[in-house]
């Protein structure tokens, strides 16, 4: 059995103007989501708030490279000098964290996935 | 004559959101409730309601069309209004079923015109009005995402639109003057498949819109159609019996029994699906394809998918190899039973199933249970038929099995005493 329910290419989702994100359907009626912010830190991984299943979204981090942050935060310009770090989306709520608690922030999800891989 | 109207239950379990279950609650049900209908007494459909004629599941909304005992129909819904896939009047969520008239469709009732057809995309409903020696007319609500109301891209989305086929030509004649006779209506979650038959001279056709770029209508030359487009498949020689759309393709039962199947194979689900003959039905899961053949042994092939047990086949599948082969049922004293029907969700498959030599009804379901959608009171996956209903234990007013119904992440029985 696959990590991910599926592999989806970014032209297969719907954008939500009002919400921000990427989603496209999950079986269980609800909607794997996914914001440009999310995208242009180099993230692929859409997740349903319903369900345990996710998707890998499929796309070229260069169309989204020019993508503004959501404030004063840098977190597209972080991502591209450490893109092994998985930026948590919440994190620029704290721009002034350092390198190490954004590692220690990172670690659940990073952790999830490598399971259910 | 109502004392004569049958005694109806609508039963539901799953994935239940937005109250898509009608149950008066909008948690998830992992066993089968009874669904409630506004006004009516509790577990009963509205009196004088001969029969269920669809019943459409949307991501988090649900309608049904009853046939009443005077001949007339009435649209019920219930679940995620947000879009207006209700209708204008209900655009926030109700957890039981409500009628569903909106203005432009009273409009047309007041004309003599009666709901006939109904289908539910993701967040998009669509329904067919007929009146003899007039041209059926399509009326789509709810979500614009990929072109799914089918009047282009500048339509205000909560507003009700009549579908036009006007721009359509057929054999090189325009539909326009008499137009078409819609036979029925699918919809998948991004896209719809009407088969139609033109007024003029009886020609059969197959029309869609929505998501298209993987070739679940025909072809891959756009992203997405938002106007009705014809899918370039002659059928009028082998008019479509059924048809069942995925959620990147589409199969379609001829009425010789032959099959033809399009759109995305990237999970295995058209594999050898493609001129099948002596078909009964066909069904879709989002990712597999499923097809009962007219055959001794009535044998429910199955394709596609497995990651949650769908196939229904737990010892023929290998990882990673795609196959197709019967889905097996294996009761207690090995004897194969008979498949009566079968009704494809999201992704898992519920049938209804007489046991060997025997007259009685059952139905028995697989695949993916995480919202308790088997109704088997746990949440684990199925990979293998089980017996679903009976559920035994205390179920006295069980009654006849009438039908089931699959969603997204849902289970319908009605049954009938
Ligand atoms: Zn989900």
């Amino acid at each position: 059995m696959g990590a991910y329910y599926d592999e989806i290419e970014i032209e297969d989702m719907a954008w939500d103007e009002v919400k921000g994100v990427y989603h496209y359907p999950c079986p269980c009626g609800d909607r794997f989501e996914i914001s440009r912010k999310q995208l242009a830190n180099c993230e692929d991984i859409a997740t349903c708030p319903s369900c345990s299943l996710i998707i890998r979204v499929v796309y070229d981090p260069l169309d989204f490279e020019d993508e503004p942050p959501d404030d004063e935060g840098s977190a597209s310009e972080e991502s591209e000098e450490n893109e092994e770090e998985d930026d948590d989306s919440d994190s620029d709520a704290d721009k002034f964290e350092d390198a190490l608690e954004k590692l220690t922030l990172s670690e659940p999800p990073v952790a999830a996935v490598a399971a259910a891989a | 004559m109502e004392a004569q109207t049958p005694y109806l239950r609508l039963l539901a379990a799953g994935s239940n959101a937005r109250g898509q279950l009608a149950n008066g609650s909008d948690d998830d049900s992992h066993t089968f409730k009874e669904c409630r209908f506004r006004g009516c007494i509790e577990g009963m459909l509205p009196l004088n309601t001969l029969r269920i004629l669809q019943l459409a599941t949307g991501a988090n909304h649900t309608l049904v069309l009853l046939e009443l005992g005077d001949g007339r129909t009435e649209l019920w819904g219930c679940g995620d209004g947000r879009k207006g896939q209700l209708g204008p009047e209900y655009m926030e969520q109700l957890t039981e079923f409500t009628p569903i008239s909106t203005p432009l469709y009273k409009t047309y009732a007041s004309q003599g015109y009666t709901c006939c057809l109904i289908a539910a995309a993701w967040e998009t409903s669509y329904l067919v009005l007929k009146l003899p020696s007039r041209p059926d007319v399509v009326i789509s609500m709810g979500s614009n995402d990929f072109g799914a109301l089918g009047v282009g891209t500048k339509h205000a989305t909560a507003t009700p639109a009549v579908v036009s086929f006007d721009h359509l030509t057929i054999e090189g004649r325009s539909i326009k003057p008499s137009g078409l006779v819609v036979e029925s209506i699918v919809a998948g979650p991004r896209h719809v498949v009407l088969h139609v038959r033109t007024v003029l001279n009886n020609e059969h056709t197959l029309i869609g819109w929505g998501l298209a770029r993987h070739g679940q209508l025909g072809d891959t030359k756009v992203v997405n159609y938002d106007r009705p487009y014809i899918i370039s498949l002659g059928v009028s020689p082998d008019p479509v019996q059924t048809c069942s759309l995925g959620l990147q393709h589409t199969v379609v039962c001829h009425q010789s029994g032959r099959t033809t199947a399009f759109g995305s194979n990237k999970k295995g689900q058209l594999h050898r699906m493609d001129s099948w003959e002596r078909v009964r039905q066909v069904g879709c899961t989002w990712n597999g394809t499923y097809l009962l053949r007219d055959d001794d042994e009535n044998t429910l092939l199955s394709t596609g998918s497995n990651a949650h047990g769908q196939l229904g086949r737990e010892s023929q599948v290998e990882e990673n190899e795609v196959t197709v082969g019967p889905v097996e049922f294996t009761s207690h004293d090995g004897k194969l039973p008979s498949l009566k029907f079968f009704a494809c969700g999201s992704e898992h498959v519920m049938t209804v199933i007489s046991p060997y030599g025997s007259s009685d009804m059952e139905i028995w379901g697989w695949g993916w249970n995480e919202h308790g959608n088997l109704g088997l009171d746990h949440t684990d996956d199925v990979p293998k038929p089980i017996k679903i209903w009976p559920a035994g234990g205390g179920h006295a007013l069980d009654g006849r099995i009438a039908r089931v119904w699959a969603g997204n992440g849902t289970s319908w029985i009605l049954s009938q005493i």
